[in-house]
């Protein structure tokens, strides 16, 4: 063989593979299109459930978020109350609560309640957990919230506590939603990030933190039996990953999808489709605290809120699912909102001429740090705010970091903050003042703003005693974070998710995606 | 076969004896092909913003349109003319890819010509940065590096540079060393050249051919793992337009809006293919096979 003919075959044989690249894709689309997601609407032994974030953790002491840790510990720990679909209160390992006075509260607790190791959960198990979280020097996040209002917990009886509190907690059952109960003896000699052992419906088999985890029943559970022995929570960190997941039939419930791609869902035989309005807004939060940053201006602030057309992004990306925050974070129906406070219009003209006013008529350069592929539509979103920005003078860079970098960057310094973080969080159930406005105060771990008159009408709010005081004390705090624009206020999250046919399944806006919660449809 | 040779060619294949007899004169016909592929591309991205609209431009009365004689490559989710796009991508992918090719491939052939004439340690030194820059994966170092530095044109161009510039280097220093020692340098060195002569009169044009052939493929390498940044999200970023981050944003539509991933996925594999037909071709010219079997691409 000479070398001549073997040269002719080299671009042959490229273009060749080439053209057989363009026509797979070609086809794999023609395909993908034609079968319309017409899968057998089947559901296995294994409940095979989609996380859109990756997972960092499983500690029932450090919190989490609802559609990747969070929904996971809820589903091998307990709680002393839980959260309803609606967003209310609900007795879990507590049964009933009381307030002697503004200080003290009783919760009695059930005795039947027991570790997946067959140990029973006692009182003594709880008050072990509060008083670790009560130590300044404890690792557990979520004790930082409970020391700025919990003193002691103390055991009256096997089946009775008593709280006692530093300032008055109106709220305090649905504050300790997320405080997971975890045997004392398995916390000390095992790391509660990667192991677990809890009183819930399911055990953990499994854990991987890039990838998903593994879940089996309690056989010593006390509650209600779930209906799947088996369930499979997969990390799906992308847009592309969730569609593609589905189209391959590969998931039964996945939650967090962008409303454009439901419609190719809408007809399918396998899927039903969600579309509603969750219970935390989408804002971008601000770092008004970087040395120079024309965003400690509150004009500058307002003026970026003016710019910012919500209904135009809601109508076409979020498919009318929603409607814009009301110049404030609280709304229908999960909260109640200060009907005095409307959201800002889009007013392009009065943005340049604060902008004009706070010094920035040549023109503003900001960056807006978002996390690839967690919140719903972001990417296009961010992209449309980007795009109205810049007909007032406003130039907003778009970066992406991965979810945990994302984090990261907030928990930072100031000065290396983004100036803006595409973010939702919010409260988890009704009247629940420390979550609906705590990530927007000036002391959130997370937050960088500067915002002492917001923070000392939300810290009275949270001691008020009586929900007259409460009330009017949020409506306060919701008026100065409305006029010194401590957000840009955008618009509800979308609640979205495609859940297969064959199974049964309240949705809870929280987002929150708990393997007990979801069945078989009934014959 | 004389002893004292001043053909370049016949340098190159003294010091390689399986290479056939004699190169081709032309590029053949793979490399017309590639050649033409490329000046579409280069045109298209070159003239195309004379004509076209603007790829920021919104139009939410638009968004997911299929392709039709107003937007031939359709629109995306933000009514955004994918035609438009594929152009503008065109031009910040080839602007990168020239300009990380060119920077790679100046190195690789300093770094070389530098190690071919004064040998020691000054060859050993860059032989062993080679050999650490081919042990770390360009993707992994790109990610790393980006991930840290931010993604801006420079810190682009820089892991794309380290991660091409090894090939130029390796190909280039194998042939030099060779002409280095070639009786014809020797006796040039005897006549009193120096070292910078013998660089300029002999070395510099013995390995333009190869350096030619190197260039296309380093280019070819830079596209692809710009693309692939992109497409990563570390590349550039929205709303400039990228044809790998254009493909990733459409690949949650690739089921129901083809068009958004598909013609910048394409224009990618044009280009690329351009580039590789071409190199090919180049490599049938002056070294005497395609580039694979020369052992210049893996």
């Amino acid at each position: 063989m000479t070398h001549r003919p073997s040269a002719r075959r080299g671009p042959v044989r490229l273009l060749t593979a080439a053209v057989a690249a363009v026509l797979l894709a070609v086809l794999a689309a023609c395909g993908g299109a034609a079968a319309g997601g017409g899968e057998t609407p089947q559901v296995g032994d294994v409940l095979r459930l989609g996380l859109s974030r990756q997972i960092t953790g499983v500690n029932p002491h450090k919190g989490g978020s609802p559609d990747s840790s969070g929904s996971i510990v809820g589903s091998i720990y307990e709680s002393l109350t839980q959260i309803g679909p609606d967003l209310t209160v609900q007795p879990s390992l507590a049964t009933a609560w009381t307030s002697t006075d503004p200080l003290h509260w009783r919760f009695t607790i059930r005795t039947d309640s027991t570790f997946s190791d067959g140990s029973p959960l006692t009182a003594d198990d709880v008050v072990w957990n509060f008083q670790q979280l009560l130590d300044p020097d404890y690792k557990g996040t979520a004790g930082a919230p409970l020391r700025r209002y919990l003193t002691s917990v103390t055991k009256v009886d096997d089946s009775t506590l008593s709280f006692t509190l530093s300032q008055p907690a109106l709220d305090l059952p649905g504050r300790l939603w997320s405080i997971y109960i975890a045997q004392p003896a398995f916390a000390q000699s095992h790391n509660l990030d990667n192991e677990a052992l809890g009183s819930g419906p399911y055990k953990l088999d499994t854990l991987d933190q890039e990838n998903g985890a593994t879940l089996s029943l309690n056989p010593h559970y006390a509650g209600p039996k779930p209906q799947f022995a088996q369930v499979r929570y997969t990390v799906l960190a992308s847009e592309a990953q969730r569609v593609a997941a589905l189209r391959a039939g590969e998931q039964d419930l996945i939650l967090n999808l962008d409303p454009l791609d439901l419609a190719q869902f809408r007809d399918s035989d396998t899927y039903d489709t969600v579309l509603g309005v969750g219970n935390q807004p989408l804002t971008l939060a601000i770092n008004e605290r970087r040395t120079g940053t024309p965003l400690a201006d509150p004009r500058v602030r307002q003026a970026l809120n003016y710019a910012t057309d919500k209904d135009t992004i809601i109508k076409s990306l979020l498919q009318g699912a929603v409607t814009p925050l009301p110049g404030q974070v609280i709304y229908d129906p999960f909260q109640q909102p200060d009907p005095a406070v409307s959201a800002y219009p889009y007013d392009p003209e009065k943005a340049k001429q604060l902008l004009a006013e706070a010094g920035h008529a040549d023109g503003l350069t900001l960056t807006v740090l978002l996390s690839s592929g967690t919140y719903v539509s972001q990417d296009a979103a961010t992209q449309a705010i980007a795009a109205q920005w810049a007909k007032v003078g406003v130039t907003l860079k778009i970066e992406q970091q991965p979810f945990p970098a994302w984090l990261q960057s907030q928990y930072g310094p100031d000065d290396q903050a983004a100036d803006f973080y595409y973010i939702m969080w919010g409260g988890a159930f009704r009247g629940d003042v420390t979550g609906n406005f705590g990530p927007f105060r000036s002391d959130h771990i997370q937050s960088h703003l500067d915002a002492p008159e917001f923070d000392a009408l939300t810290t009275r709010a949270q001691n008020a005693t009586t929900e007259a005081e409460k009330t009017d004390l949020v409506n306060q705090a919701v008026q100065n974070a409305h006029d010194e624009a401590h957000a840009i206020f955008l618009y509800p999250s979308p609640f979205t998710g495609v859940v297969s046919k064959g199974l049964q399944w309240t949705p809870k806006p929280n987002r929150y995606l708990y393997a007990q919660g979801v069945g078989r449809v009934q014959p | 076969m004389t002893l004292l040779q001043t053909d370049d060619a016949d340098a190159v294949r003294a010091a390689e004896p399986d290479r056939p007899a004699r190169p081709r004169r032309t590029i053949g016909i793979g490399g017309w092909v590639g050649a033409a592929l490329l000046a579409v591309v280069v045109l298209t991205a070159l003239a195309g913003p004379l004509t076209s609209g603007d790829p920021l431009a919104q139009d939410f009365e638009a968004i997911l349109r299929p392709p039709s004689a107003a937007h031939l490559f359709g629109t995306d989710e933000l009514g955004r003319d994918v035609l438009v796009r594929v152009v503008f991508g065109g031009r910040t992918a080839l602007a990168i890819t020239l300009v990380s090719a060119v920077v790679a491939s100046a190195l690789g052939l300093s770094l070389a010509l530098l190690g071919a004439l004064y040998g020691g340690w000054v060859d050993a030194l860059a032989g062993r940065l080679a050999d650490v820059q081919l042990a770390v994966p360009s993707i992994v170092l790109a990610i790393v590096v980006l991930s840290f530095v931010g993604n801006s044109f420079v810190p682009i161009v820089a892991v794309l540079v380290l991660g091409s510039w090894v090939l130029t280097f390796r190909v280039i220093r194998g042939h030099a060393r060779a002409v280095v020692r070639a009786q014809y340098v020797e006796a040039a060195r005897v006549a009193g050249a120096g070292r910078f002569g013998v660089a300029r009169r002999h070395l510099v044009p013995s390995v333009l051919p190869l350096l030619a052939v190197a260039f296309t493929i380093n280019a070819s390498s830079a596209l692809l793992l710009e693309s692939s940044l992109g497409y990563l999200g570390l590349g550039v970023q929205p709303p400039q337009p990228d044809w790998g981050q254009m493909v990733a944003s459409g690949q949650a539509q690739i089921f129901t809006a083809p068009w958004i991933a598909l013609f910048p996925g394409l224009a990618v594999v044009v280009t690329a293919v351009g580039l590789q037909l071409l190199g090919d071709g180049l490599a049938e010219r002056f070294v005497g096979g395609p580039a694979v079997k020369r052992g210049l691409a893996q």
